[in-house]
């Protein structure tokens, strides 16, 4: 073989290397050990952030619902917030959105609103009628900041409320010896699938004085993306007759940490 | 005060010619127009219909319905599949398609309507509230179907424009000033889709694709009518029998074709170039989110395609096509090494992806020029010329692609972007998924890059191939009888020029170098450089000469003298008679001698023939049991000359046409190799008579093409003078 030749099947081998190295991202196996220790961190992490956006679906036998809640503040060009004198958060924004149905029920927009008598912070919000058309416009004047502190939005909105039962929820309550397991770790994400133990949906009655979302539920599969919680995806079995069933979503939330730009109308238009 | 003139001949011109064409042309300008309109019509169509395909930049299926990337690369691997068999579906039913109307324009009038509903149905679904398989089940549905579908809409547009006259010069025209106007389409959608959704909630919200994307796709199939109505067909179909190379048997041709394989290796290697092509929507959807800056720039880097479509010729022709090539290439590694450390500021991120995108379309023109030569080589290697089965062939590579088309989609999912596209609203998740997909885009423009440091087919290599196929073209036309002046003037001279090369002495090159170095500074010094480039030009024209007379001495070589002795023994028998050869003349073959590299040719050569006989014996005996009988030649002239006013008489006439060019396919593959045996023989026994034919009538041809030529300078200049007295 010439040196010529040489080089040149080097090269080539070179390149088979090279697209084999590229693409090896290699799947790496999980276990439920890894599990115990990783899940409550990810979900510490995940209720460390101050910015986020979740969108949960609720597809229940008798109504189906859609919410939405983004928290948005000013980030610097090192993508840092900007925190003000004070430590808060500078321009920060409320985007909250409530479908039920499939039809608006509510939208709350917080934040600071320009108009004649200069710039205001303001919580604005409307209701639907059962045609569709918004009713109800109420506006209050409150920082953003104040509202996400505030029970309203911390009782039903914030990251705290919406992730209560899987902060509540250990690696013990689940059972992972099941049809659709599932346990990966690719990259930065970790996914993995699991049905709860029935002790688990009678613990958590008795501790909130309510159903878990699991509950009638056959299993769930949630992810994990960058150490935090990423969405979890809750399905049980729906018989379609003759003795078909099939897996049905009848729960959903996924959570990013930091949402698209909100953008809040002028205090002088009180239909916005 | 020209520019004046020549707007107003283009005016003088369009008028005279608006609904009557200028002599010798077929199209008149209405019918561009009408074309451009469809044209415009089809790409406004295909705008929300171009969002059911199957990718993870997909912003419809992917950032807002939510579908794993992987997932659409799972769907995208099945339809591919499915595409073999719909392509040869829809082959039929469009060559067999035969109305008033023509061929093509019933697909672009009605094609449009299916596809257009569809897209609308799907947008409409409520994906909010349905559960992932749900929605993976509706994109599976409505993707695959339209994809089927939609070739039967767009290509029979493309086609449209190949048949709509005759004359490929006015064809030209007709498609440039055809691309102008329907390129207005894309314009205005880059443009104004952008801006009008920030109304909408932008391209992540469902709404957009509801609102915006929807009416102007159903705007567009208004427009399709002005094609469908306002244009012809015009086809011109020989009305003699041309042997045809099977399918199977040209795509084994093609795969032995090393230039094609290096275009393949290129393309199958370099899949990661593309990884950064989401970069410009993804960060303006994402990161700016400012849809009207988007609309703007959008519009902006259109331009830069159509810049680098004009430079293109000129830098080709200095730079040569393999130059180009490693060039384009190379400021395409550039161009990623620098976005890798800008990305994250969007105007310089635009700019650089603006000069990446003008580097990478001249692409767009050099590879139609590689993909020319390497059909030459084809010719040239095989003697078949092959157009349609490369793209068969191209399909060997195909799961490898689909393979590798499953890399992309496996980052986006290592990186976190799996069904909740919103994690690209996070900065530091879209820096550092987009830091690994400009490595990646590197690492593909290096392999990319490589293969084509293989591609050994020079400017000059590939003159010497034309030299050869025109030398041949004359024995097809002695033996056919026709007399093309072209063919023999350019055969003539494909001989003189190539025996002239041959026999000149080579210059001495490293000695004009040295002149040129030792030439004072001026007039010497540009004469000593003339000198040089000339002598280096002729050297490296001379160097592959070797091609041509190759070809031009070949049965002066033991392995083509052996051919023709072994074509000899083969026809000194009936025809009939390969039906009785056994297949032992297989292993015969295979125990020839093969220490030498003459030994190991003819071996090779002899197995080949002993094994295409032995087809051709089974073949008889299967397709003509009661022996070989020789069909009517005339029969496909006689088809052809048959009446053609009536749908009826259509009917008739292309069922006749079809059955006598059956007879004679099915009898020319039974007896391939007698019949190329016949051919081989007459082509070595008049080798010398074709070259002396062809040089007693070269001074006919060339007569010919100078009346013919003269001929058009006259109507252009009467054109020109008509046009200048009418301005006046």
């Amino acid at each position: 073989m010439t040196k010529k030749r040489f080089i040149r099947f080097g090269s080539l081998i070179l390149a088979i290397l090279l697209i084999l190295s590229a693409s090896g991202c290699a799947l790496n196996s999980y276990s439920v050990e890894e599990l115990k220790a990783f899940y409550p961190k990810a979900i510490e992490n995940a209720l460390n952030e101050e910015l986020y956006y979740w969108k949960e679906t609720v597809n229940a036998s008798d109504h189906t619902s859609w919410k939405t809640c983004n928290v948005f503040a000013e980030i610097d060009k090192k993508y840092e917030v900007i925190r003000d004198e004070n430590g808060e958060l500078a321009n920060m924004k409320v985007d909250i959105l409530e479908e039920y149905n499939k039809k608006n029920v509510y939208k709350a927009l917080c934040g600071k609103s320009s108009g004649k008598n200069g710039d205001k912070n303001y919580l604005f919000e409307k209701d639907f009628d059962d045609a569709g058309n918004a009713v109800n416009y109420r506006t209050s004047e409150i920082t953003p900041q104040a509202y996400v502190h505030s029970d309203s939005f911390q009782n039903k909105y914030s990251l705290n409320a919406i992730l209560k039962e899987f902060e509540y929820l250990t690696v013990e309550d689940m059972i992972f010896d099941i049809d659709n397991d599932l346990m990966e770790h690719k990259g930065k994400t970790v996914k993995f699938s699991f049905a709860v133990t029935d002790e688990y949906l009678e613990k958590y009655k008795a501790e909130f004085g309510e159903s878990s979302v699991f509950e009638g539920s056959k299993y769930a599969t949630m992810e994990f993306a960058y150490d935090r919680f990423a969405s979890i995806v809750i399905y049980a079995t729906e018989k379609l007759g003759g003795g078909v069933s099939a897996d049905k979503e009848i729960y959903k939330l996924e959570v990013v940490y930091y949402g698209p730009i909100v953008n809040i109308p002028s205090y002088d238009n009180p239909e916005w | 005060m020209n520019v004046v003139k020549l707007v107003k001949g283009v005016f003088q011109d369009v008028t005279s010619h608006w609904k009557r064409p200028a002599e010798g042309n077929f199209v008149s300008y209405k019918e561009i127009v009408n074309l451009g309109l469809g044209g415009m019509g089809n790409n406004f169509t295909m705008l929300l219909v171009g969002y059911m395909g199957l990718n993870a930049g997909n912003t419809l299926l992917g950032s807002t319905i939510g579908i794993r990337p992987l997932h659409l690369q799972y769907m995208l691997t099945v339809q591919t599949v499915l595409n073999v068999l719909f392509f040869f579906v829809r082959a039929h039913i469009v060559d067999n398609t035969r109305t008033k109307w023509g061929r093509f324009r019933p697909y672009i009038a009605f094609m449009g309507i299916p596809l257009a509903i569809m897209s609308v149905i799907f947008v409409f679904l409520p994906f909010n509230t349905m559960s992932y398989n749900d929605k993976l089940i509706c994109v599976f549905v409505f993707s695959i179907t339209i994809s089927m579908i939609q070739p039967l809409f767009t290509d029979t547009y493309s086609e449209i424009q190949t048949v709509i006259t005759p004359n490929s010069e006015e064809r030209a025209k007709v498609i440039s000033i055809n691309s102008i106007i329907f390129s207005a389409a894309p314009t205005i959608t880059g443009l104004f889709v952008p801006i009008l959704s920030n109304m909408t909630g932008g391209y992540t919200n469902i709404n957009t694709y509801r609102y915006v994307l929807a009416p102007v796709t159903l705007l567009g199939l208004g427009l399709n009518f002005f094609t469908a109505f306002g244009c012809k067909e015009r086809v011109v179909t020989s009305s003699s029998y041309v042997q045809k190379v099977g399918i199977i048997e040209g795509t084994f041709m093609i795969l032995k074709n090393k230039h094609w394989w290096i275009r393949q290796i290129a393309g199958l290697i370099g899949f990661l170039e593309g990884a950064t092509g989401v970069f410009f929507g993804w960060i303006y959807i994402y990161g700016v989110q400012d849809m009207t800056s988007y609309g703007l720039l959008n519009t902006v880097m259109g331009t830069a395609s159509g810049i680098a479509m004009a430079i293109t010729p000129f830098l080709l022709k200095k730079l040569g096509n393999k130059k180009l090539l490693v060039y384009h290439n190379l400021l395409n590694i550039v161009f990623l090494i620098i976005l890798m450390f800008t990305f994250k500021v969007p105007m310089l991120m635009f700019i650089i992806m603006y000069m990446n995108s003008l580097v990478n379309a001249l692409s767009l023109v050099y590879n139609q020029v590689m993909h020319s030569e390497v059909k030459d080589y084809q010719q040239y290697i095989c003697g078949y010329r092959m157009d349609f089965v490369f793209g068969l062939a191209g399909m060997v590579t195909m799961p490898i692609s689909l393979l590798t088309g499953y890399v992309i989609p496996y980052v986006y999912e290592c990186f976190g972007l799996t069904t909740n596209y919103d994690i690209l609203f996070d900065p530091n998740v879209r820096n550092s998924l987009f830091s690994v997909l400009c490595v990646l885009a590197i690492i593909g423009a290096v392999l990319n890059l490589i293969p084509f440091c293989f591609y050994s087919m020079s400017k000059e290599k590939h003159q010497n191939i034309i030299r050869v196929l025109r030398y041949r073209a004359l024995f097809d036309d002695f033996e056919t009888g026709d007399f093309n002046a072209d063919i023999i003037k350019d055969g003539v001279e494909a001989i003189r020029t190539g025996l002239e090369l041959n026999e000149s002495p080579m210059p001495d090159v490293m000695a004009l170098k040295a002149e040129l170095k030792a030439a004072p500074k001026g007039e010497a010094k540009d004469e000593a450089r003339k000198k040089y480039q000339a002598a280096k030009n002729f050297a490296a024209d001379k160097a592959e000469v070797g091609i041509f007379m190759e070809e031009l001495n070949k049965f002066d070589t033991p392995l083509w003298q052996h051919k023709v002795e072994n074509a000899r023994a083969l026809l000194a028998q009936d025809v009939n008679a390969l039906v009785s050869v056994r297949d032992s003349i297989i292993a015969d073959a295979k125990n020839l001698p093969k220490s030498s590299k003459e030994q190991r040719e003819i071996r090779k050569y002899d197995i080949q023939q002993a094994k295409a006989i032995v087809k051709s014996g089974k073949l008889i005996k299967k397709n003509y049991p009661g022996g070989l009988i020789q069909p009517d030649e005339n029969k496909v002239k006689a088809a052809y000359a048959m009446p053609d006013n009536s749908r009826a008489e259509n009917k008739l006439r292309n069922q006749a046409i079809k059955e006598a060019e059956k007879e004679l396919d099915l009898y020319y593959k039974t007896i391939a190799p007698y019949a190329a045996a016949q051919k081989l023989v007459h082509s070595f026994e008049n080798r010398d008579e074709v070259v002396r034919w062809a040089e007693s009538n070269y001074d006919k041809a060339c007569e010919i093409i100078k009346a013919r030529e003269e001929e058009e300078s006259k109507k252009a200049k009467e054109k020109k003078h008509l046009t200048g007295r009418r301005s006046k």
